[in-house]
C-alpha cells in the first residue's frame, strides 16, 4: 500500500484538497429514506460507534454491530456498550455478508487490519464508510471496485453527537465520496442520508473530500486544537509557578481558563475572544500574538507539509510498528508534569477574571488559528476546511481540559492525534522558551493591574482592524452565520 | 366570645372516599368567615360536616347547637328532592302543584318585615304563588338566599350564594348579604376572592381537606392565599386550539400504547419481568411508586429515550416499535414534561421560543415558527398568565413559573398523549397548587391522554381515574 494522495497527479490533488462547501438544507428533504430498509452494521463500539449507532436507529433505520471475537467472547466495553442499548452484536462472519453498508469506525490504527478482514466478506454492491480518511488517504488502502466509499465525518465528540440529537438538532458533518469507489454513482445519496441519519443534517453538513478531511483533519489536531493547548497549558503554568502564583491557582487557571476563552471565540470568532479583554490587554494580546506567529511559523509549515508529503503518516506507522514505543513514553511524561499533577485550588475565579488574568492564553489561542488557517490555506486547503479544523473545534477541545486536564484531553482524542501533539510540542517548547523568558505576571497571572485603561486611538484602530480582516474571522462569521439560522439562537 | 361550634384535631370521612384531615377550627359567636379553596379541596365536605355528615375518625366534634339557615347546592338538591317526591308520591292537600314559592321562604322561621324587603328587593314578589319547582335557576337561587337571609336562625351558612344570579342582580344580592350578615355568625363560601365582603372577618383556606391557613382576612398571609385562588381559578377558560394541519394519529381508535410481555432489566436487577400494559385514548392514567420502582424507565420506553423500546413488543401510536419508525415519528404525539427536562433546559432562550420548540419536540428552537404556532404560544401564554414575560429568558423566571411554561411548552401541540413526571416536584405549596389546577383543567380536554407520574398519593388529581402501581407485584 502506497501514500494515496502521494499517488495522484498535482491537478487532481489541488482539486480534491480544495473541495469544502456548504450544503443546502433542501438538499436533504428525503432525509434517510435512501437508507430505510438496509442493514447498517457498524464495525467497533466506542464513543462514535455507539453514539451515531444510537441516532440512526432513532432515526428509523435498522443498526446492529460487529466486533471481533475476542472483544465479545471477553465481554470487552465495546461488547457491553452495544448489548445494553439493545443492539445485537455478532462476529464479523455473521454480521458483514448481510450489511447494505458497513460503518468502520474502528480507531485509525486498526483500520488496515479491519478493512483487510471484513472485505471479502462484504455483498457486492454494499458501502463502506468511515469517519476520517487516514486509512484510504495515508495507507493508501485500495477497496474492492464494486464497493461504494463514503466518509460522513461528525466535526464532534461522540458524546455531542447524541446530545445534540436528542435536543432535536445535530453537529455539522462532513462528507465525502471516494472518487476511486462510486461505482453505481449512488456514493452521495448514501452519505446524505447516513449524514441525516446523525442529525448532521440540521446543523450544518459539508461536501468534501478524503483527502481535504484528512490533511486538514491533521493539521489542525496537531498543531492548534491539541498542540498548542497542551504546550501552552505546560508553559503557562510553569511561567506563573516560577514568578510566584500559588500552584494551585495558576492550574485552575489554566485548566478552566481555555474552556471559559474559548467559549467567546465559539460565539463571535477571535474578534469576540479579544473583544473581551480590556483595550490595553488586547493591544498586548496582539503583540504577543505576532511574536508568537513569526516563532512559530516555520513549526507550523513543517506539520504541514510532513502532513502532506505523508512523512508524519509514515513516521506514526513506524511507531506502530514499534508497539507504540514513543507514544507511550511521550504519554507518561505528559502525566508526570508539573501542571498535570497539581491538585486546583477551592478559590472562585470569575468569568472576566479568567481573559484579565490570562492574556497570554488568549494571545496563544489567536496565533494557533490564525497561523493553522493561514498554513493551510497556503497549502490548497480550502477555507472552510481550514476553518472547521482550526477554530471550530478548540472549544470542544478546551472543553476535555476542563474536566480532566490533559489526561482527558489525551483520552478523548485519537491515538494520532496524540501522536502529532507530542511530536509538536517537544518541538514548540524549546521554540517558545525565549519568548517566554522575558515574560512575567502581567500577562498570565496577576493581569495588567492598570487604573488607566487608556490606549492609543490609532493603535487601537490598527489592531481591531487587523483581528477583524484576517480571513478565517470572514470564512467564520459565514460558517457560523449558517450554523444559527439553522439554529435560531434565543 | 362562645365558641359557637368546631372541630378539634378531627379526621372525618365522607362515603366519597374523601377525608378532612385534622380539622382544627372553631369558629365563636358573631363571627363571619369566609372559606375558600380550589374545586376539590373540601369545601363542601366541610359545610357538610359542620351539618354532622360523615364519619369522625379521630378528634372531636363540637356539634352546632344552633339552628343553620343554610343556602348551599345541597340543600336546593334535597328542597327539590323533597318537592319531586311530595309530587310523585301522592296529592299534598294543600298543594297540588308543588309547595309555592311562600311557603318556602317561611321555612326558615324568617324576620317578616326583613323577608317583605328582600322579596322586593329580589323581584320575587310575582313568584310568591308559584311552584317553587317551576322557577328557573337564577330565581331558585334568589328564592333560597332570601330565605336563609330573611331566617332568626343564628348561624348563616351560604355556599356560593351568586351562583346563577344574572349580572343586573349581583349587585343587590351582595347588598342584601351585606345587610343580613348583622349580628348572626356567617360562613361564606365563594370562588369569588377578587370581591372579598367587607364584613368579613376571617380566612380559612383549604387544601385537599385540610385548612392551611386560618386567621385574620386582613393579614398579608390572607391575600396571598386569596390571590393564588384567583389566578387558579381557570375553570372557565378555554384552551387555545390546535395547529390546523398537525400530524393525525394513525388510528384515532387504538391504543396509544400495547405494552406486551415488557422485559427490563439493568444488569442483574430485573425492572419489568413480562409487563402488560394498555393506555386507550381519553384513559388517564396515574402512576405511582417510590424511587427505583421503575417508573421513569416506563416513560422512557414510551418517549423512546429507551434503547429497550427496541428490544421489546411495544406498539406506540400505531408504530410497532424498530420496524423502521423514527423517535421523531413518536415524538410528535407525545408532550413531556419532568424535572429532568427541566434541569436540562438550560439553553438560553426566551420564555416565547421555550414554548415553540415544544412544536418541534426539540431543546431550544431551531427551526422557523410558523404565525399560526406563534399565535397558539400567545394564547397559552395568556390561559396561564405569563404573557407579559413572553421575551423574557426563560432562565430568570421563577421557578414555578419555569414548571408551568414547561407544561404549557408540552401542551401547545395538544398532543395525543400528555406525560408529566411528577410535574411538582421541588415546587412550593403555592406553585404546587397553580401546576395542579393546570393539569386538573387539561383532562377535561378530549383529545389528550395524560400520563401522570406522582409518587405522591397527596397530589391526586380528581379527572384521572386509573392507576398503576409500581413496583409491579409478581
Amino acid at each position: 500500500m502506497a501514500n494515496y494522495f502521494n499517488s495522484l497527479p498535482l491537478r487532481e490533488q489541488l482539486a480534491q484538497l480544495g473541495t469544502c462547501d456548504f450544503m443546502a438544507a433542501s438538499e436533504f428533504e428525503d432525509g434517510v429514506s435512501y437508507l430505510r430498509g438496509k442493514k447498517l452494521v457498524i464495525v467497533g463500539c466506542g464513543s462514535q460507534g455507539l453514539n451515531q449507532g444510537l441516532n440512526l436507529r432513532d432515526s428509523g433505520l435498522d443498526v446492529s454491530y460487529t466486533l471481533r471475537e475476542s472483544a465479545i467472547s471477553e465481554a470487552r466495553p465495546s461488547f457491553v456498550n452495544a448489548t445494553s442499548n439493545g443492539f445485537k452484536v455478532g462476529p464479523y462472519a455473521e454480521m458483514i455478508p448481510e450489511a447494505d453498508l458497513v460503518l468502520n469506525l474502528t480507531p485509525d490504527k486498526q483500520h488496515s487490519a479491519v478493512v483487510k478482514e471484513i472485505e471479502p466478506m462484504m455483498k457486492k454492491n454494499a458501502c463502506l464508510a468511515y469517519s476520517h480518511g487516514f486509512n484510504i488517504v495515508e495507507e493508501g488502502q485500495k477497496i474492492r471496485e464494486d464497493l461504494t466509499v463514503i466518509m460522513v465525518a461528525p466535526k464532534c465528540p461522540g458524546t455531542e453527537v447524541r446530545e445534540e440529537y436528542k435536543r432535536g438538532f445535530g453537529v455539522p458533518t462532513l462528507i465525502a465520496v471516494h472518487a476511486d469507489n462510486d461505482p453505481n454513482g449512488e456514493g452521495l445519496a448514501i452519505a446524505k442520508a447516513y449524514a441525516a441519519g446523525t442529525g448532521g443534517d440540521r446543523a450544518g453538513v459539508l461536501m468534501s473530500s478524503f483527502v481535504a478531511e484528512v490533511k486538514s483533519d491533521l493539521m489542525g489536531e496537531q498543531t492548534i486544537l491539541c498542540g498548542m493547548l497542551q504546550t501552552g497549558s505546560l508553559l503557562c503554568f510553569d511561567k506563573m509557578v516560577d514568578q510566584g502564583v500559588e500552584p494551585g491557582y495558576a492550574a485552575k487557571l489554566v485548566q478552566y481558563g481555555w474552556e471559559t476563552i474559548t467559549e467567546a471565540l465559539k460565539h463571535g470568532g477571535i474578534t469576540n475572544m479579544m473583544d473581551r479583554l480590556s483595550n490595553p490587554a488586547k493591544l498586548k494580546a496582539a503583540g504577543l500574538s505576532d511574536s508568537m506567529k513569526t516563532i512559530l511559523r516555520p513549526l507550523y509549515e513543517k506539520h504541514m507539509d510532513d502532513i502532506m508529503t505523508g512523512r508524519f503518516s509514515g513516521g506514526m506507522m513506524d511507531d506502530w510498528h514499534d508497539d507504540d514505543v514513543k507514544l507511550l513514553g511521550w504519554r507518561h511524561e505528559t502525566s508526570e508534569t508539573a501542571f498535570e499533577r497539581e491538585s486546583i485550588s477551592d478559590e472562585e475565579i470569575s468569568e472576566q477574571t479568567y481573559f484579565d488574568q490570562g492574556i497570554l492564553m488568549v494571545a496563544m489561542v489567536k496565533a494557533g488559528v490564525e497561523l493553522a488557517f493561514e498554513t493551510m490555506t497556503a497549502a490548497g486547503i480550502k477555507a472552510e476546511s481550514a476553518y472547521y479544523e482550526s477554530l471550530h473545534e478548540v472549544p470542544l477541545i478546551a472543553n476535555t481540559i476542563a474536566r480532566k486536564k490533559l489526561f482527558e484531553m489525551n483520552s478523548t482524542i485519537s491515538d494520532t492525534a496524540e501522536y502529532g501533539c507530542y511530536l509538536y510540542n517537544h518541538a514548540c517548547l524549546p521554540l517558545l522558551q525565549p519568548f517566554m523568558e522575558p515574560l512575567s505576571t502581567d500577562v498570565i497571572g496577576r493581569g495588567l493591574g492598570l487604573n488607566d485603561l487608556g490606549v492609543d486611538n490609532q493603535e487601537l484602530i490598527r489592531v481591531n482592524q487587523e483581528i477583524r480582516s484576517h480571513p478565517v474571522e470572514d470564512i467564520g462569521q459565514m460558517l457560523r452565520g449558517y450554523m444559527t439560522a439553522m439554529k435560531a439562537i434565543g | 366570645m362562645a365558641e359557637l361550634f368546631g372541630f378539634d384535631a378531627a379526621d372525618i370521612e365522607f362515603s366519597s372516599g374523601f377525608c378532612l384531615q385534622q380539622l382544627d377550627w372553631q369558629v365563636a359567636e358573631g363571627d363571619k368567615w369566609l372559606v375558600a379553596g380550589l374545586n376539590g379541596s373540601g369545601k363542601s365536605a366541610l359545610l357538610a360536616a359542620i351539618g354532622g355528615a360523615g364519619r369522625l375518625q379521630s378528634g372531636r366534634v363540637n356539634a352546632p347547637k344552633e339552628p343553620i339557615a343554610e343556602l348551599s347546592v345541597a340543600v336546593q338538591r334535597a328542597l327539590a328532592a323533597r318537592e319531586r317526591e311530595r309530587l310523585e308520591g301522592g296529592v299534598d292537600p294543600d298543594f297540588e302543584d308543588g309547595t309555592p314559592v311562600t311557603v318556602i321562604l317561611q321555612e326558615l322561621n324568617p324576620d317578616s318585615d326583613l323577608l317583605e324587603e328582600l322579596i322586593d328587593r329580589l323581584d320575587l314578589r310575582r313568584h310568591l304563588a308559584q311552584p317553587f319547582l317551576n322557577l328557573s335557576t337564577g330565581e331558585t337561587q334568589k328564592a333560597l338566599l332570601a330565605r336563609a337571609l330573611a331566617s332568626r336562625h343564628p348561624i348563616l351558612i351560604l355556599d356560593e350564594p351568586l351562583k346563577g344570579i344574572d349580572a343586573d342582580s349581583v349587585t343587590v344580592a351582595l347588598d342584601c348579604i351585606e345587610r343580613c350578615a348583622g349580628l348572626r355568625t356567617v360562613i361564606l363560601v365563594t370562588h369569588r376572592v377578587n370581591a372579598v365582603p367587607r364584613w368579613v372577618e376571617h380566612l380559612a383556606y383549604l387544601e385537599s381537606g385540610s385548612i392551611r391557613y386560618q386567621g385574620a382576612i386582613a393579614a398579608p398571609q390572607a391575600a396571598d392565599w386569596l390571590e393564588q385562588m384567583s389566578a387558579l381559578t381557570m375553570t372557565h377558560r378555554v384552551l387555545p386550539p390546535r395547529v390546523i394541519d398537525q400530524t393525525p394519529l394513525k388510528d384515532p381508535l387504538s391504543p396509544l400504547v400495547l405494552m406486551k410481555d415488557v422485559q427490563v432489566s439493568f444488569g442483574d436487577q430485573s425492572i419489568f419481568d413480562g409487563l402488560n400494559w394498555e393506555i386507550n385514548p381519553g384513559e388517564h392514567w396515574q402512576i405511582t411508586g417510590p424511587n427505583g420502582s421503575g417508573k421513569t424507565t416506563l416513560l422512557n420506553l414510551i418517549t423512546g429515550d429507551s434503547p429497550h423500546c427496541y428490544t421489546n413488543d411495544l406498539n406506540i401510536f400505531g408504530f410497532q416499535r424498530g420496524t423502521g419508525e423514527s423517535i421523531w415519528d413518536i415524538k410528535q404525539h407525545i408532550g413531556y414534561v419532568s424535572s429532568g427536562l427541566h434541569l436540562a433546559y438550560r439553553v438560553s432562550a426566551s420564555v416565547e421560543r421555550v414554548l415553540l420548540s415544544g412544536f418541534f419536540d426539540s431543546i431550544g428552537l431551531y427551526q422557523t415558527a410558523s404565525q399560526e404556532q406563534e399565535s397558539i404560544v400567545r394564547q397559552w401564554l395568556k390561559l396561564i398568565g405569563l404573557e407579559k414575560n413572553a421575551q423574557q429568558p426563560f432562565n430568570q423566571q421563577s421557578y414555578g413559573n419555569q414548571r408551568l411554561l414547561l407544561i404549557a411548552r408540552a401542551m401547545v401541540k395538544q398532543p395525543a398523549l400528555l406525560i408529566l413526571d411528577e410535574p411538582c416536584l421541588g415546587l412550593d405549596p403555592l406553585n404546587r397548587a397553580l401546576v395542579i389546577a393546570l393539569i386538573d383543567q387539561l383532562t377535561h380536554n378530549k383529545t389528550t391522554t395524560i400520563l401522570y407520574v406522582s409518587h405522591d398519593l397527596a397530589d391526586r388529581i380528581d379527572g384521572i381515574a386509573k392507576r398503576l402501581s409500581l413496583p409491579l407485584q409478581g
